[in-house]
């Protein structure tokens, strides 16, 4: 069997309660918590109810952060571990706040600056005192139990011992009049898997999980495996028989080493919807065929809570196995003829050994864990024993084929610039990406779609009879244009609708939704967003799951440019500056394969300005002794915000290496969006297949990189090590 | 009518983006949804809150949907039959 990670404590907020406690009684007694919102105005007097959260929430921070910190709470009372990493699934960030100052059009940067979906995590980072990766995914609804099968991954990998993870989203005019826009909110309340159903209720929550990989004294319970998958087949609505459904459940049930026969509860995502449960009812019933367990959806009583969905209803499976109950599924009342599926009506009091919970979302995410009692062991034999101090290292990713979009121009246009020291910022012409696709393919999509599409598309080229099974995609700040057409046309139409195209392609997924469909890429498809750090989090993220799914992966990064949103948001983008964007593409394979460059996560961590930055370099050179020998030149991202400190650390460096490695600040060339990083690693790649890189001195002239690697620097709020090497 | 029909022809075009698609190549007694324009449910969506914008006509259940929007022709003639402004 393979190996779990305990739950050594656990936090929720929702709208059945607060804390563990509140919510276990709310669910024995079959309550609902859905209510009229009252804390923003809907304009629309019948605006259907919505799972809010009750009672004063501060408002020192957004609701989103709020809420989070209230779960983190509730774990810093029970446990005092510090997690080595922090790992959420968050789809609406700062959005409530930003809504309103966007209605009052204010401009100034400070104002937005918790808008990022990943400030939240570094909020709860922070909160608990973590300095290692605090890693955001963006899967819209499956973001939840992606975080948690990504932390699974990283206590089984040694990456860390202690995780803290799950998924928060607060409730705000977006996801409010989003879903409206799509006609899949019940006005009824939802009633998961009930014949008269017509959608969901709009939700928001948290939910967190303290992992880790040694049995603490009163574990939970253990989360013991994970599995993603991508249906490959609309932007919006689940494969009509459930295909991906089923293949992420399979892939759970396989982690966790169970047959469909061991599961005593299926938490199932029955949002209520027509098309989702539908598609539910047939894969699960596909899985489990005659022997189907208990089953039931919560949302009839939590809402959906979006990218918190999986993180509550992990809770919530947690406490049916260390409370023996499962939880009823409110609001249902008259079975579904076409669906040949009953959930258990009411809550049931009885030993509960497993439970498989399942969530999907947009962009044909699904995500799936396995939740179980913990075994009756009195060692960490569960977990893998990782010998103190030792971290282990995270192997080598062998690059099959890349693609770049920048100022310049695709690939070789930005090469060409590269080598010759000239300037790769500005912004491709959108002709050139409409060219490269089709137009009838990319008529619903903005910029930040085109360029990951584009992308794609360029980097498949060359790797013909390769088909990547997983999309692992960053950005920092998404798809700004079609956040900022829906929330234009909900204020310029007195708030009472807005655009569903643009809804459904403001999630952060959406373009890596296409990518999967463009690619018929039907594995785990994972968006990670933390600003300058964002396109690191989807190289950490593959470097670690790699090392369980042993294919071919395309690893991403991309940032549109918006001239309204993304001075506001990203506080290295000034205006009158070169308006920069762009993003690189990698086909990765795990392992070193022979002749093939690679690229190997080492270090990240955060970049404390407390720090002075020869102690701070102090971990990087710990971390990579052989520097001198091994390196030919590091390429440095320093993002103008950041300028200070990356500069320290960059007069730094030639001390802490005890040599004088030439250093390119690559953001002077890429212009500064937040996943600069993602065209260096293109450039780095094919720098050491050239085995020059240009001097940053001498425009014309190259730096002999002696079969030497490049080391990738991320400078920026967090400190990141990437090494290039030849193969 | 016949106004009514070249103008819901160029809404179309304008409000899904159709940018390989002229007005003059929608066929009025085409399928409109899943036919020669690859529209799908999230169009007809975006087609509703257009309508209810522009003409005051309000689409909001599946089965009414389905026969509003089966052709361009039907949808001009509810259009017609319910809107109350023109744009």
């Amino acid at each position: 069997m393979t190996c779990g990670a305990y739950i050594a404590a656990m936090g929720i907020i929702s709208a059945l309660g607060t804390g563990t406690d509140s919510t276990f009684q709310a669910l024995k007694r079959c309550e609902s918590g859905l209510v009229s919102v009252d804390f923003f105005q809907l304009n629309r007097p019948e605006f259907p109810k919505v799972g809010m959260v009750r009672g004063t929430i501060k408002n020192t921070l957004p609701r989103t952060h709020e809420l989070a910190r209230i779960a983190a709470g509730q774990i810093m009372a029970q446990c005092s571990l510090v997690p080595d990493a922090v790992v959420l699934g968050v789809t609406t960030g700062g959005m409530l706040t930003c809504e309103s100052l966007l209605k009052a059009k204010e401009t100034d940067p400070a104002l937005f600056q918790y808008h990022g979906l990943g400030t939240v995590a570094e909020d709860i980072a922070e909160l608990v005192g973590c300095t290692g990766p605090a890693i955001t995914v963006a899967t819209a609804c499956a973001s939840g139990n992606t975080a948690l099968t990504i932390a699974l991954e990283m206590i089984r990998s040694g990456q860390a011992q202690t995780v803290l993870a799950g998924g928060a989203d607060a409730l705000c005019r977006m996801t409010c009049f989003g879903f409206q826009s799509l006609q899949v909110v019940d006005p009824a309340g939802a009633r998961p898997f009930d014949q008269n159903r017509s959608g969901m209720s709009v939700a928001e929550g948290a939910g967190l999980l303290l992992l880790v990989s040694q049995r603490p004294e009163n574990p939970v319970a253990q989360l013991s495996g994970g599995g993603l998958s991508c249906d490959a087949f609309h932007a919006s609505s689940p494969h009509p028989e459930g295909n991906g459904a089923f293949d992420a459940m399979a892939k759970a049930l396989d982690d966790a080493g169970i047959t469909p026969e061991q599961v005593d509860y299926i938490s199932l995502h029955g949002t209520g919807t027509e098309a989702n449960d539908k598609a539910e009812a047939m894969a699960v019933n596909r899985l489990f065929n005659r022997n189907r367990p208990a089953a039931s959806s919560i949302k009839g009583a939590t809402g959906h809570p979006m990218a918190a969905a999986g993180a509550i209803e992990a809770v919530i499976s947690a406490l049916a196995v260390s409370k023996g109950i499962i939880p009823g599924n409110t609001g249902f009342s008259t079975p579904d003829p076409e669906l040949n599926f009953i959930p258990v009506p009411g809550p049931i009091q009885k030993p509960v050994h497993r439970v498989l919970s399942n969530t999907f979302g947009f962009g044909g995410n699904n995500a799936a864990i396995v939740i179980s009692e913990t075994q009756n062991r009195t060692s960490g034999a569960w977990a893998r024993d990782v010998k103190g101090g030792q971290e282990p290292k995270m192997g080598p990713m062998s690059v099959l084929g890349y693609a770049c979009v920048t100022g310049a121009g695709t690939t070789a246009e930005s090469l060409d610039a590269f080598y010759k020291g000239q300037s790769l910022a500005g912004m491709i012409p959108d002709k050139i990406l409409t060219d490269l696709l089709s137009l009838k393919k990319v008529r619903r999509m903005k910029r930040f779609s085109r360029l990951m599409l584009a992308l794609a598309v360029l980097a498949g080229k060359n790797i013909s009879g390769i088909s990547p099974a997983s999309i692992i995609g960053g950005t920092g700040w998404g798809s700004l244009s079609e956040t900022w057409d829906f929330l234009s046309r909900l204020f310029a139409g007195n708030e009472m609708s807005s655009s569903p195209i643009d809804f459904v392609g403001s999630v952060h997924n959406a373009a890596l939704g296409h990518v999967a469909m463009e690619l018929g890429a039907k594995g785990a498809n994972i968006t990670t967003t933390g600003g300058d750090a964002s396109f690191e989090q989807a190289l950490w993220t593959a470097g670690m799951l790699s090392q369980k799914d042993h294919a071919p992966m395309m690893v991403m990064g991309a940032d549109e440019h918006h001239k309204d949103l993304s001075f506001r948001f990203d506080m290295s983008v000034v205006p009158g500056n070169t308006a920069s964007d762009g993003g690189g593409a990698l086909v990765l394979v795990p392992g070193a394969v022979p002749g093939k460059t690679t690229l190997t996560p080492r270090l990240f961590m955060k970049n404390d300005n407390n720090v002075p930055p020869q102690d701070a370099l102090a971990g990087l050179i710990r971390e990579l002794p052989e520097v001198n020998d091994r390196y030919g030149a590091v390429m440095a991202g320093i993002p103008r915000a950041c300028a200070v400190r990356g500069k320290a650390l960059a007069d730094a460096l030639p001390h802490a290496f005890s040599s004088s490695i030439p250093i390119l600040d690559y953001r002077c060339l890429t212009g500064q969006f937040a996943t600069a990083p993602a065209v260096a690693a293109v450039l780095a790649v094919d720098a050491i297949e050239n085995n020059r890189l240009p001097d940053p001195h001498a425009p014309g002239q190259y730096i002999d990189l002696q079969d030497r690697g490049i080391l990738l620097l991320g400078l920026g709020r967090y400190l990141t090590a990437v090494e290039v090497m030849p193969g | 009518m016949e106004k009514l029909i070249s103008e819901l022809k160029q809404k179309i075009v304008d409000t899904l983006g159709l940018m390989d698609v002229t007005p003059g190549d929608i066929n009025e007694q085409d399928q409109l949804i899943g036919g020669p324009l690859g529209l799908d449910s999230i169009d007809v969506l975006e087609m509703v809150m257009m309508l209810e914008n522009d003409y005051g006509v309000v689409i909001d259940n599946k089965e009414l949907g389905e026969t509003v929007f089966a052709t361009l022709d039907s949808l001009a003639r509810y259009v017609n039959d319910h809107g109350n402004r023109g744009s």
